[in-house]
């Protein structure tokens, strides 16, 4: 028997009052639909969800029942709750309790994910509670494990929190493809989404229900207000020309923590966040204690007290990386800073909405510029929030390692009949374009390591049993499987301890191994700002002790890098377009504009409709810099191409360098730039072909493989506990690439690397439209003596790349002659 | 092609094709080969494709028709894994033995292939141990610090990232020439590698395709 008015009756007991769409869902839940909530943050979405689900499925216990009695009770899994992070998860998990327990309902509830313990673990699935709260690559676990799939027979509704989170990266198709198996296991079951920052929200729809025939979207009037500014520094401060640091803001951040009783400082990496922590410590001392950070290469105790201690208002100020961008609840948090460029404006929007985190309270972001541009970039943002131009996200299309994967995980729990589990994966939205013959790659990929003609003896991963049904082929195999379950790649990674006699149980976070093996015994490092020294390494442990002195390293973590989206860069390039008639509007601009008229007298400004390129001669070779301000992945990818069709036409090898503004080639012989440079350099025709045959001679393909043959289960990250046998089944994902392009050079695998280098790193379609515009823009030449404001962060950029036709002979002589140069004491022959 | 040096007297051809040719005395020294690398992979689930083994083999024909050869001693890690010898992997190897009946096959014993007890591959060669002299030289597979001859090893899988600017960088298997050490590159396929860089009294010498090419700090 369902609870009337169940929803409002517990507002009402809480003093609130319901919001119409709050009553909108708690309605379409009862008439038994699928949804999509789309609402600001701290707006109530949990609420109108959960409380939309109890109305329908539980009962209040009656009066003869004990309490101890409703622990127990017997009500089977029936809600699913997927969030995307380990932190929102706690935080979830508690905010459901609450009605259950002040409306006496006769559920129970659990949580679980990757900081779970292995007894609950067991328990969760030996006794399911009623609403299980867990994250998409916990639910791929427990969908590996056959007892688990009986519990999800009653399942009546999943809800997927902060959908646009996943929807576009291989996590979403991950959970996409377990959506499926669920709807197998209880086909009648509900799903519903909840997001705050999304552009697309019928498509978002349709990703999340590919089977539904009508969309029910649900979108909240209340829109909360946010105040974004930009932090500038005073005259006498010069900015730096490049940097990512960004730490000559750091006294005029202070400044501002001090005005708000609980700050968020956002950097974009792990490094920023622990340089930007010591410094802040070492400027004001008396802080500590008040001040934390956080980010995801903690330990989970670090990172969970942090969570409470924010939430409980103990903290002054919290420096953090997209550990914290998602849903926790932080209602003491006033300001947030954004130290750097967002890069995206759902990014921006998401953080800004930790602050001011219930209804009617206002979020505050102020961007805080690490150099010049990124003023510009902070202007562009502000212009484009103000005309609600968020970017639409979307999903993947069919990648072969995620669905690899899942059939692995598959073949773990029951077992598969090829033809009917190809139409369920079809049944997602993913891979709805799968044929068939992708899908028996992938089913020779796993039973003989590729299709028919190249198989390989010994190998098996699955094997068909006497019913038809693919079963798992080796129980091993499994073991390593499970440990690696999941789409979020990273290093392999080697937990940090202390150093201690009959060995230290806790630990402090992790390092990445190959920064873990540059470290002498006695270096120092700083990890979760505690300066440590390192004493030796041992069975993938880093062991340390507390550490003195002065220098000190940084840990280096490999993230993902971010395109601006192009919804920003068109406002950046509005802005320049207005500087060049003179015209400054609002105060960032206002603050570029000395800085904008020395681009001007020096070289020009870029526009719209002439390509700024510079010419650059220095001791290097020969540069040429090019804006055509279509973001870090058009670039790379112009640069690529660009690069490939000079050295074509002559022998040649050029390094590029990439920003989100423009992009740099050089060339280490001499060349005339401006006699090179031509419009045909830009045609479309042959743009695809081009591309790929550029990416073979550069490494972006091989570093993007990287991700597919950890996902794929080509490579472990994680051998748990067997780290001796582990080393002889060690190979690097580039002596994967190597091996595949030289002996099976049609695996998909490959190609499907290919396929995202074109469609997510290089944005073929962004691109082929960037080439087309540059087709009607005039090529407008300046010779420079140094590097202007614009050319100067290219120069400086880290993330470059070679792209080289030469013989390779030719090119080692011609390298050593520049090293003998460069050191005359050498001798080579 | 080859570069010739001299080692403790003796005139010494390093080869491009990873591989140390000894002119006088008829002989090839080849180290850390991890023949059935990929075999012990795939049965472990790890589907590396097929033609690594092939290849190795081919490489070795060639070598020998290239250079006459009587003898072939391997310093070390010949075999991957020992115990996971596949029946394709053996049969491969034994074919190879018939073509190249005539050589004689020594095995100074590695880390990886300390136990040999398969009698395929006992039959086929001549297994030494772990330290083998052949005048002048002491054929180890790893450096032992307190040898006073002149040592042929392997072992690290040497390579050289040659560099220029912070912008151009490719990788090289290399040998490493030290005043009483040579370390031969890995000749195996599908096989990582151990940066090293030139310094006072180490010579590189990078195989770089069709040549050598030698760098030193004097």
């Amino acid at each position: 028997m369902a609870v009337k008015n169940l929803g409002a009756k517990w507002f009402k007991l809480r003093g609130w009052k319901a919001f119409p769409f709050q009553k909108e869902v708690w309605k379409a839940l009862s008439e038994n639909k699928s949804g999509l909530l789309h609402a600001t943050t701290g707006s109530g979405k949990t609420y109108a969800v959960w409380l939309g689900a109890l109305a329908c499925w539980s009962q209040v216990v009656s009066e003869q029942h004990t309490h101890k009695k409703m622990l127990q009770s017997k009500v089977p899994l029936t809600v699913l709750w997927i969030t995307p992070m380990r932190a929102l998860s706690a935080d979830t998990y508690s905010a459901l309790k609450t009605p259950l327990e002040e409306l006496k309902l006769d559920w129970t509830i659990g949580i679980r994910t990757g900081d779970t313990s292995s007894y609950q673990k067991t328990k969760i699935i030996n006794s399911p509670p009623s609403a299980l709260v867990t994250t998409p690559e916990s639910l791929s676990l427990l969908l590996t494990r056959s007892e688990s799939l009986n519990n999800f027979a009653h399942l009546k509704l999943i809800v997927v929190d902060e959908w646009h989170e996943l929807i576009g990266n291989k996590r979403g198709v991950l959970l996409q493809l377990a959506l499926a198996r669920l709807r197998k296991i209880s086909p009648n079951v509900l799903t519903w989404g909840m997001s705050a920052t999304l552009a697309n929200l019928d498509y978002a729809f349709d990703v999340l229900n590919p089977t539904s025939n009508q969309r029910c979207i649900i979108q909240a009037e209340t829109r909360r207000k946010i105040v974004i500014d930009t932090l500038f520094p005073d005259k006498r401060t010069r900015l730096s020309y490049y940097g990512h640091l960004g730490l000559m803001m750091l006294p005029y951040v202070l400044q501002e923590i001090e005005r708000y009783s609980c700050s968020l400082i956002f950097t974009n990496t792990r490094a920023q966040c622990e340089m930007w922590y010591q410094a802040l410590l070492e400027k004001k001392p008396e802080w500590a204690g008040e001040i934390a950070l956080h980010h995801s290469s903690l330990d989970a105790d670090a990172r969970q007290w942090v969570e409470a201690a924010v939430k409980s208002g103990k903290l002054r100020a919290v420096i953090c990386t997209s550990s914290l961008d998602l849903g926790v609840d932080f209602s003491p948090v006033e300001k947030v800073f954004q130290i750097g460029s967002p890069k995206s404006l759902g990014r921006l929007l998401q953080r800004a909405g930790r602050s001011g985190h219930s209804p009617g309270k206002v979020s505050r972001i102020t961007i805080v510029p690490t150099y010049h541009l990124e003023y510009l970039e902070a202007a562009a943002v502000q212009l484009a929030i103000k005309f609600n131009r968020v970017e639409p996200r979307l999903s993947l299309e069919k990648p072969y390692d995620v669905l690899v994967q899942h059939m692995v995980s598959t073949a773990m729990s029951n077992g598969f009949v090829s033809e009917i589990f190809f139409q369920e994966v079809k049944s997602t939205y993913a891979y709805r374009n799968l044929t068939f013959a992708e899908w028996n790659w992938c089913i020779d990929f796993l039973h003989r390591g590729g299709d028919s003609l190249t198989a390989y003896p010994e190998y098996q991963r699955i094997k068909l049993d006497e019913n038809n049904y693919w079963q798992l082929a080796n129980a091993n195999f499994g073991k390593r499987h499970l440990a690696n379950i999941g789409t979020i790649v990273s290093e392999s990674q080697v937990s940090v301890r202390y150093w201690k006699r009959g060995g230290s149980k806790k630990t402090l976070g992790s390092i990445e191994e190959s920064f873990a093996a540059r470290l002498k015994p006695g270096d120092h490092f700083i990890l979760g700002g505690n300066l440590l020294e390192f004493v030796k390494i041992y069975q993938m442990i880093a062991y340390v002790r507390k550490g003195h002195g002065k220098k000190s390293y940084v840990p280096r973590w490999n993230g993902g890098r971010l395109s601006l989206s192009s919804e920003v860069s068109d406002a950046m390039l509005n802005q320049l377009e207005l500087a060049t008639q003179a015209i400054y509007k609002g105060p960032e601009m206002r603050f570029l504009k000395a800085l904008l008229e020395i681009q001007q007298h020096v070289s020009a400004i870029p526009s719209s409709d002439r390509l700024l390129i510079e010419i650059w001669q220095s001791r290097e070779g020969s540069h040429a810099f090019l804006y055509p301000f279509a973001g870090r992945g058009v670039h790379s990818g112009l640069a690529h191409l660009i690069a490939w069709r000079l050295a074509t036409a002559s022998e040649n090898t050029f390094a590029m360098s990439v920003n989100d503004y423009g992009f740099e080639l050089l060339s280490f012989k001499t060349i005339d730039w401006s006699t090179n440079i031509t419009h045909a350099l830009f045609d479309y025709d042959d743009l695809v072909n081009d591309i790929v045959s550029s990416l073979n001679a550069g490494e972006t393909a091989k570093r993007r493989f990287r991700e597919i043959a950890q996902i794929s289960g080509l490579i472990f990250s994680n051998y748990q506990g067997s780290y001796k046998t582990a080393r002889q089944l060690q190979a690097s994902s580039s002596l994967f690439f190597d091996v595949f392009s030289q002996f099976d050079p049609d695996n998909r695998l490959l190609k499907q690397a290919e396929i995202e280098v074109l469609n997510q790193e290089l944005e073929i379609s962004r691109l082929g439209d960037a080439l087309k515009k540059i087709q009607t823009m005039s090529l407008n030449f300046k010779i420079i003596q140094h590097p202007t404001p614009f050319s100067f962060p290219l120069v400086f950029e880290r993330f470059q790349e070679t792209l080289s036709t030469e013989k390779l002979t030719d090119r080692v002589q011609r390298m050593l002659e520049s090293i003998q140069n460069d050191y005359p004491d050498r001798y080579y022959q | 092609m080859h570069f010739e040096i001299e080692c403790a007297g003796e005139n010494i051809l390093l080869l491009s094709d990873r591989a140390l040719y000894w002119p006088k005395k008829k002989t090839l020294l080849i180290a850390d080969v991890h023949l059935g690398k990929a075999e012990y992979f795939r049965k472990n689930g790890i589907p590396v494709p097929v033609g690594t083994t092939k290849l190795i083999l081919f490489r070795l024909d060639k070598l020998i028709t290239q250079y006459p050869t009587e003898n072939i001693y391997f310093i070390g890690d010949l075999f991957h894994n020992p115990d996971f010898l596949s029946n394709e992997l053996l049969s491969c190897f034994i074919e190879w033995r018939k073509r190249t009946v005539s050589v004689n096959c020594f095995l100074v014993t590695g880390n990886h292939d300390k136990v040999i007890d398969n009698h395929v591959i006992t039959n086929n060669l001549h297994i030494l141990s772990p330290s083998h002299h052949l005048s002048p030289f002491d054929l180890t597979h790893n450096f032992e610090g307190n040898s006073s001859m002149f040592q042929i090893t392997g072992h690290v899988h040497p390579i050289y990232r040659l560099k220029k600017g912070s912008v151009e960088k490719i990788k090289f298997p290399c040998f490493v020439v030290r005043p009483k050490v040579l370390i031969l590159p890995a000749f195996g396929e599908f096989v990582g590698g151990y940066k090293v860089s030139p310094q006072i009294n180490q010579s590189i010498y990078l195989c770089c395709d069709q040549d050598i090419i030698g760098i030193n700090i004097n």
